[in-house]
């Protein structure tokens, strides 16, 4: 199902949320992205992140300082020490660290079906049949998993639904005989396994179109095996049913969506929901008839159980247990571990109950002796076997409900079951609730327009949500990188030591000490997912997005976004006996027009310019318009039906014809106003509480119902989806430009000197759903207030809900060109909010940081500090510090990913055979690789080259690249529009480079006789003389200060950047093996090693 | 004309007589162990190696300390007390003791990492605590094993800095925290013998040379700099008086032997890269060496701001950044006339034992113990409950002073926040004896205090002020170990 996602309609649903989150960005801390066509806009870049006070611990009220009793040897010990462990509470650490039994709690003894109602929150619904059993001529069930608020997990078999599609009913007069439709369902019966169990005859109508109020007559023919749905809708459709000519020539079939989808549809069951099963009206699974793990494993007609909106009393969530888990492995020298040759050596798990402050369940498994760690239990085993059975047990004793974890889709679950597979433990693979199903690895390829082709590996836990925390953020946000250590460094502003996978082996192998510094490692990597998904509030938006739009839980990581809007599309149409068409899919070449962008005004404004947004455009064009499926008619039927321009069917300005909500309200405009509606009280409830874990919820419901209503006109657009309407989205976009032009002449029109104003007003740019006004005036107020009554003045032109608002106001503002911008954002009068920029390139990813470093500083100075002159002053030290090979590596390191082939040569490729060439092993396909440019004449391609090899070796780095083709156009774009062209290029036209000869090797430098020089003017010395010829010696102090200080200031860079790590290791007794290449300072702290060496070692002449 | 001359000669005083120095006694050690030379150094190594070194060697005296405290059958709410060979080793439940090193987690600490990302690297560092107002930084105990993270009241009571090497008791609260009920010292030390009774200055005929007092003059802070007037009318008049010329008081001027100078003889902002203003301030110091070194010999440690190395220890200021004219002066013969020094150094003198340092330990320990009053209005909110000195006085000061010699550490904080270089197995920041005299120079005030260790031993702490602000510097009676503070006023 994953490989039906069509490409393009990702591009349709990308560009409406792109441009709707734009919109609302400001309410944001961290922009959520779902699907962006161009990612790199909203996203922060790394170097500018700042960063986030951690709460990794509870904190205390500590400072040492000394006690005013001067003696605590003797006589006041025994005061304190009663005073003290009266306080002391040790339940939670021995619980933690002895109590092995981490089982739920058991049913009470009374429990009585025919006495008690079940209530849980279901977590995941799937399809599944009972053998044997039979309720409404139909042994297909779906299981709902799930747990009470007690915390007793569930497994409930609903039956007796049984799966059914529409077709029409034929025209001919023997269609309406009810023994005709007899013999019909014998002939069905007999062409397909007996499937078909009924027809019943309803009065329906399509979505698609209007052609009056009449209801026609439908056919909606019920299956007993869901599987056999898909062979009728084929046959149907593609008329090979050849029963009294009635669909022989093809007929459309209704109604086209997955069987538990279709069993909540019909029940009202969103995904993590409530449902409750009242007493007497379900049965225990009793005995041998249990296939699960489940506490309390029952069955339930489809008719009998209730299921609740996720609205008061049932919007809590139940007590979900997270395990988040990591595993590490021992691989062998150059290899990245492969689970037929390299053991897991360590598994660490903790585990908290959703909204817990802190985890319940903290240990490691281990092979080999492994020393204890405080506040963990560690299970050591004698062999890999072992330990991956007691794991296995661990898991079903612990029955998480949700599993996470980072990168364990891809890695550690697959790596799990492989190597279980290669030692041959078969009892391994059975650690989901089904007892017999056995877990086993699907590959398959998720394809999108946002997020490219990505490989994926699918393991079925049946009855465990699993969230993969690396698959979250890649989806969510937009960042440099992807690692475990900078995505905890972004998130969670904490570095953390990135040992490299040969040095676990290593740790591994020696001894019990070893083993617990690895399994600190391992603990750490089991805890950062978990806090992960707290900071990031994964759990509870996911939950809330599955409430809104209906769709089971993991359908939201799995799938893509049209199975949203269709599972809303399929219970709002079932309230109003409408059907939908199984359109087919094709792909077309049809294109329509998109959104408008007001020619920019270029410069950079030193007065206020206010932005005036349009709330929720597209939706709200989608209602004000009635633009729907069920609203969309034609020439040939508004004169058929006599009807009224204006008055009962509106002309869309690209020429679709849709009818006024006086004839009918479409369902689209239906439930785009049910979303904003809910997410308004969402908003109001969410100002009201005071509940942190409750507002939490409220905020995730609200952001889930933003990002539904904005992808609903995505929807529509996607020529390969379920439902493509050209015609609802070429008109949204069609009005969308006719709003914005006239918002531009009506607000330049209207803000005139002509009518009294001071200033004529000018719309210096807009795009799609805004425009930003320069109205004239130097104080802020008045433009904020100009905009204010501009917006509404504006809003009285436009229909119901449409509606213009004054958002926000820059002051200064620097417009580059379309799309590209930055400005000082303010909301109030007093102080500025933040600096706002858009589609510079401080965010792209194939630029060094030190590009993103200097726009950065740049715009401050411009925007925030006013100060023209020291950017530029700023400016021109940068291109000095650069030809004088004074900037730090780390900041011209460019990172890319090495993909599997190239058709032309590429640097980072190049570099990686040269380095396999000369150390044996290098980066793999899907790695990144850090390089920097080095000097010389060579093709581009060939002169990147390792950082960590350039600094052994004295390269020189190529000056003239990094200021011609990193840094010049990012700067010249935003330095132009203020002095202008020809003075910001002069600053880049280089009158002389300074050559550093320093210890490069190689060419004419080999023939040189190396001889000692002075030091203050690099003439050769003389026999006899030692640091200075005789003319420098007169100024020995002042060059001996200089040298001095040159130690000096690297003495304190050596001592800070070690010491850093040190603390960033987590110990400073054990040595610091961290490899994160992609930490600021890892190169910094190889390159000031050396050269304090060497600095030392020429301050040793003297 | 003979008339004139002749009652000239009858109104003229009389030359003034020349009367010598008292001479003591300096041993100069064959073996400084804080010296490091240029071509020796090795910067391979990380700093891990010299907390290694420090746990090895003060564990085991904490340990033997600890066991005599906690041992043997010690109980504590009828549980007996064990002791733990590791942090990590600590369960719940169990009362029991370990010995570690503090780290301290601090809100304000210097963080090359977060000034790289915000590239705002090479700004200059105006903190001035580390500590947290609110209380939040965490303070950890720490061995090769792992970490704990220390909680309770007797925390707040306590002083905690990073690299000390301490026994604690108690008990784990939560998991992975530790509830601190009692603290241990690693074992006294011994102290040299004292030269009490003290062995008369003789000759080699057996006569005394002198009965009065033998004193050394201790001053620290001259931060010379060429563009302060009254910092050159200071040093003017410190010369002037150390040459016998001020006031007439050639007698009791005769009974200063020395000059120890404690860190801090330039004064330099190394923001401001202006090269030629210290090579001035150089000269100028070199001039006021060149004229005390005629009458009094000199022992110079480098201060923070001197042209010396940037971490501990500071090696001795190099001949290169004098004139010519001092360099006779540089020779190892004379050494008795002018002796530089490391920073730490360890004086021997008339048999006393001084330990000398510059100053920069003790003002970075204040920094994580005095929270910073910035920004902090509702300083009268803090509980009146709370027994901390949360003061930057001068007796808190000593305190931490007297911490340092109970932890036998004269550095701790090296290399957290206090730069050093690193060393791989040896530690010479730990003291392996106590010594008779501790001096720490500039410090805000002069002030005194003789502390007793265990074993009776007493060690005679005094802190020397900053000369260019107080005019103030000390001289040190070396038979009663008396002190008087001498001020220069402009």
């Amino acid at each position: 199902m994953v490989g039906e996602l069509k490409r393009s309609g990702e591009t349709i649903d990308s560009e409406s949320d792109t441009n709707n989150i734009n919109n609302d960005s400001t309410n944001q801390e961290k922009k959520i992205k779902l699907q962006s066509k161009d990612l790199s806009h909203g996203s922060q870049p790394v170097s500018t992140i700042e960063i986030i006070p951690s709460d990794n611990y509870r904190k205390f009220k500590e400072q040492g300082f000394k006690s005013k009793d001067q003696d605590i040897h003797g006589t006041q010990l025994t005061s304190i020490f009663e005073r003290e462990l009266s306080e002391l509470e040790h339940d939670a650490a021995a619980v933690n660290e002895h109590d092995s039994n981490y089982s739920r709690d058991p049913l009470p003894k009374d429990f009585d079906p025919t006495k008690f109602d079940i209530s849980f929150q279901q977590i995941e619904a799937e399809q599944s049949n009972l053998p044997g059993f039979k309720d409404e001529n139909t042994s297909s069930i779906v299981r709902f998993f799930g747990v009470t608020t007690e915390g007793y997990s569930v497994l409930c078999n609903v039956t007796g639904f049984k799966h059914y599609l529409y077709v029409p009913q034929p025209s001919a007069d023997t269609a309406q005989d009810p023994k005709e439709r007899a013999k019909f369902i014998d002939y069905l019966n007999d062409t397909f396994e007996h499937a078909v169990d009924s027809i019943e005859v309803v009065e329906r109508q399509s979505i698609w179109g209007y052609a009056g109020d009449a209801k026609i007559p439908f056919w909606k023919i019920y299956v007993t095996y869901p599987s056999v749905i898909n062979k009728l809708r084929s046959a149907f459709e593609r008329g090979h049913l050849t029963f009294n000519s009635w669909f022989s020539n093809g007929a459309t079939t209704y109604d086209n969506i997955a069987y538990p989808l279709r069993l909540m549809v019909d029940c009202g069951i969103v995904g993590m929901s409530w449902i409750t099963l009242p007493k007497s009206k379900y049965k225990m699974v009793s005995g041998h008839d249990r296939v699960s793990t489940a506490q309390l494993e029952v069955s339930i007609n489809f008719r009998e159980l209730i299921a609740h909106p996720a609205e008061g009393e049932w919007s809590h969530s139940a007590p979900l247990r997270i395990l988040s888990f990591d595993i590490e492995c021992a691989g062998r020298i150059g290899v990245f571990p492969e689970p037929e040759q390299d053991p897991v050596i360590q598994i660490a798990n903790v585990v908290s109950i959703a909204g817990a402050k802190k985890p319940f369940i903290r240990n490691v498994f281990t092979v080999g002796s492994c020393s204890s760690i405080t506040g963990s239990q560690i299970f050591a085993h004698e062999t890999e076997e072992e330990m991956l059975k007691h794991w296995k047990d661990f898991i079903l004793q612990v029955d998480p409900d949700v599993i996470i974890g980072y990168n364990t889709t891809n890695f550690d679950i697959p790596y799990l079951i492989n190597r279980a597979k290669a030692l041959k433990i078969n009892s391994f693979p059975y650690f989901g609730r089904l007892t017999n199903v056995k877990q086993e690895i699907k590959s398959s390829v998720f394809s999108s327009k946002a997020y490219g082709t990505r490989e994926s590996k699918n393991v079925n836990i049946d009855g465990r949500l699993q969230l993969d925390l690396l698959q979250f953020v890649q989806r969510e946000y937009k960042l440099r990188s992807y690692t475990l250590n900078a995505v905890s460094a972004h998130f969670l502003g904490e570095q953390k030591e990135d040992v490299h996978y040969s040095i676990i082996t290593d740790l591994f192998k020696g001894d019990s000490e070893t083993r617990r510094r690895l399994a600190v490692y391992c603990l750490k990597d089991a805890y950062l997912p978990l806090r992960l998904l707290e900071k990031l509030m994964g759990l509870v938006n996911y939950t809330e997005m599955a409430r809104v739009t209906g769709v089971p839980f993991s359908y939201l990581l799995a799938r893509g976004q049209q199975i949203k809007v269709v599972s809303q599309l399929f219970r709002k149409c079932i309230q109003i006996d409408t059907v939908i068409p199984n359109m087919s899919s094709q792909a077309s070449d049809e294109q329509y027009e998109g959104a408008t962008v007001i020619e920019p005004i270029r410069g950079y404004y030193d007065v206020p310019i206010a932005t005036l947004d349009f709330n929720s455009l597209y939706p709200s064009i989608m209602m004000a318009h009635n633009l729907c499926y069920t609203t969309l008619c034609n020439k040939a039927t508004v004169e058929r039906l006599q009807l009224k321009k204006d008055e009962d069917y509106i002309i869309t300005p690209n020429g679709d014809y849709f009818v006024t909500d006086k004839k009918r309200r479409g369902i689209l405009p239906i439930i785009l106003d049910e979303l904003l509606s809910a997410r308004k009280r969402a908003k109001k409830d969410l100002r009201n509480e005071k509940d942190p874990f409750k507002r939490d919820v409220l905020n995730g419901r609200q952001l889930a119902l933003k990002i539904s209503a904005n992808s609903v006109y995505g929807f529509t657009g996607a020529t390969v989806g379920k439902l493509p309407c050209l015609a609802i989205s070429s008109s949204v976009t069609a009005f969308g430009r006719e709003m914005i032009m006239k918002t531009k002449k009506a607000v330049q029109e209207k803000y005139s000197i002509k009518n009294g104003y001071e200033h004529d007003s000018i719309v210096v740019y807009g795009d799609t759903d805004s425009v930003m006004v320069k109205f004239g005036s130097t104080d802020l107020k008045k433009v904020m207030d100009l905009g204010t009554e501009a917006a509404a003045y504006v809003s009285t032109l436009f229909k119901h809900p449409i509606n213009l608002e004054f958002e926000k106001a820059y002051f200064p503002y620097l417009l580059i060109n379309k799309k590209r911008y930055a400005g000082l954002f303010w909301t109030k009068t007093e102080k500025y909010d933040k600096l706002d920029q858009k589609g510079l390139a401080s965010v792209r990813r194939d630029s060094c940081s030190l590009v993103s470093i200097v726009m950065n500083k740049v715009l401050k100075k411009i925007l925030i500090e006013r100060d023209v002159d020291g950017a530029i002053a700023y400016v021109k030290t940068v291109i000095d510090d650069i030809l004088q090979n004074r900037v730090d590596i780390s900041k011209l390191i460019i990172s890319k990913t090495l993909a599997p082939n190239y058709t032309n040569p590429q640097p980072h490729a190049v570099l990686t055979e040269r380095m396999k060439k000369r150390d044996g092993m290098g980066p793999n396909v899907g790695d990144r690789v850090d390089y920097v440019i080095i000097g010389g004449n060579g093709k581009l391609y060939n002169r990147a080259e390792d950082p960590l090899y350039v600094l052994e070796h004295n390269l020189q780095v190529d000056s003239k690249y990094y200021l011609n083709n990193q840094l010049q156009n990012p700067i010249i774009s935003i330095i132009a529009p203020i002095i202008g062209d020809k003075k910001a290029n002069a600053m880049f036209i280089v009158k002389s480079i300074k050559i550093n000869t320093g210890n490069t090797k190689g060419g004419l430098m080999s023939f040189v006789k190396k001889v000692e020089a002075c030091k203050g003017c690099r003439a050769p010395l003389k026999k006899g003389e030692s640091t200075l010829c005789a003319n420098c010696q007169t100024r020995s102090s002042e060059i001996f200060i200089k040298e001095l200080y040159d130690v000096r200031e690297l003495e304190e860079k050596f001592a800070r950047l070690w010491t850093e790590c040190q603390r960033c290791a987590g110990n400073l007794h054990n040595e610091v093996l961290c490899s994160n290449k992609n930490c600021d300072i890892f190169y910094m702290r190889v390159k000031v090693k050396k050269e304090l060496q060497e600095k030392v070692e020429q301050l040793s002449k003297w | 004309m003979d008339s004139l001359l002749k009652k000239f000669n009858e109104d003229r005083e009389k030359d003034p007589e020349v009367v010598s120095r008292v001479q003591i006694k300096e041993e100069f050690e064959d073996v400084n162990p804080f010296e490091l030379k240029w071509n020796e150094r090795n910067y391979d190594g990380q700093f891990y190696h010299i907390y290694q070194y420090r746990l090895t060697t003060l564990r085991a005296r904490v340990e033997s300390e600890c066991q005599r405290k906690w041992d043997n059958g010690f109980k504590l709410n009828g549980k007996l007390v064990v002791k733990k060979e590791k942090v990590l080793d600590v369960q719940a439940n169990q009362p029991c003791w370990c010995i570690g090193t503090i780290y301290c987690e601090m809100k304000y600490k210097p963080n090359v990492l977060e000034e790289v990302i915000n590239d705002t690297y090479g700004a200059p560092d105006l903190v001035k605590s580390y500590a947290d107002p609110e209380g939040d930084d965490q303070i950890m105990l720490e061995d090769e094993s792992g970490r704990l993270l220390l909680v309770g009241d007797f925390i707040k009571s306590t002083p905690f800095v990073t690299g000390t090497v301490v026994g604690l008791l108690g008990m784990e609260a939560d998991p992975g925290t530790f509830q601190v009920l009692d603290i241990c010292y690693p074992k006294g030390l011994t102290q040299p013998p004292m030269p009490f009774p003290m062995s008369m200055n003789n000759d080699n005929n057996g006569n005394i040379l002198n009965n009065g007092n033998d004193k050394v003059a201790l001053i620290s802070g001259l931060n010379i700099n060429t563009t302060s007037v009254s910092t050159l009318l200071r040093i003017r008049l410190l010369q002037e008086y150390l040459n016998g010329s001020l006031y007439g008081e050639n007698k009791s001027i005769s009974t200063i032997s020395r000059l120890i100078i404690c860190g801090n003889s330039v004064e330099f902002d190394i923001a401001n890269k202006d090269q030629d203003k210290l090579s001035k301030s150089l000269d100028q110091f070199g001039e006021f060496l060149g004229n005390i070194l005629q009458t009094i010999s000199v022992d110079i440690l480098p201060g923070e701001n001197d042209p010396s190395d940037r971490s501990l220890p500071q090696q001795p200021l190099h001949k290169a950044l004098f004139k010519d004219s001092l360099r006779p002066y540089f020779d190892n013969s004379n050494k008795s006339l002018l002796n530089l020094v490391t920073n730490p150094y360890k004086f021997k003198i008339n048999g006393w034992d001084l330990l000398t340092l510059s100053g920069q330990s003790i003002n970075d320990i204040v920094k994580y113990v005095v929270p910073s009053k910035e920004g902090k209005e509702d300083d009268d909110d803090m509980d009146i409950d709370d027994s901390i000195n949360k003061e930057d006085t001068m007796e808190h000061r000593l305190d931490l002073m007297e911490c340092t010699m109970k932890w036998q550490n004269m550095v701790p904080t090296s290399p957290d926040t206090l730069w050093c270089y690193p060393y791989k197995n040896r530690d010479p920041f730990i003291l392996n004896e106590w010594p008779h005299l501790y001096i720490v120079g500039n410090q805000p005030e002069f002030s005194k205090r003789i502390i007793k260790m265990s074993n009776d031993i007493k060690i005679s702490m005094i802190t020397l002020p900053k000369f260019s602000k107080t005019g103030q510097f000390v001289l040190l009676d070396l038979k009663t170990l008396e002190t008087e503070v001498v001020t220069l006023n402009l």
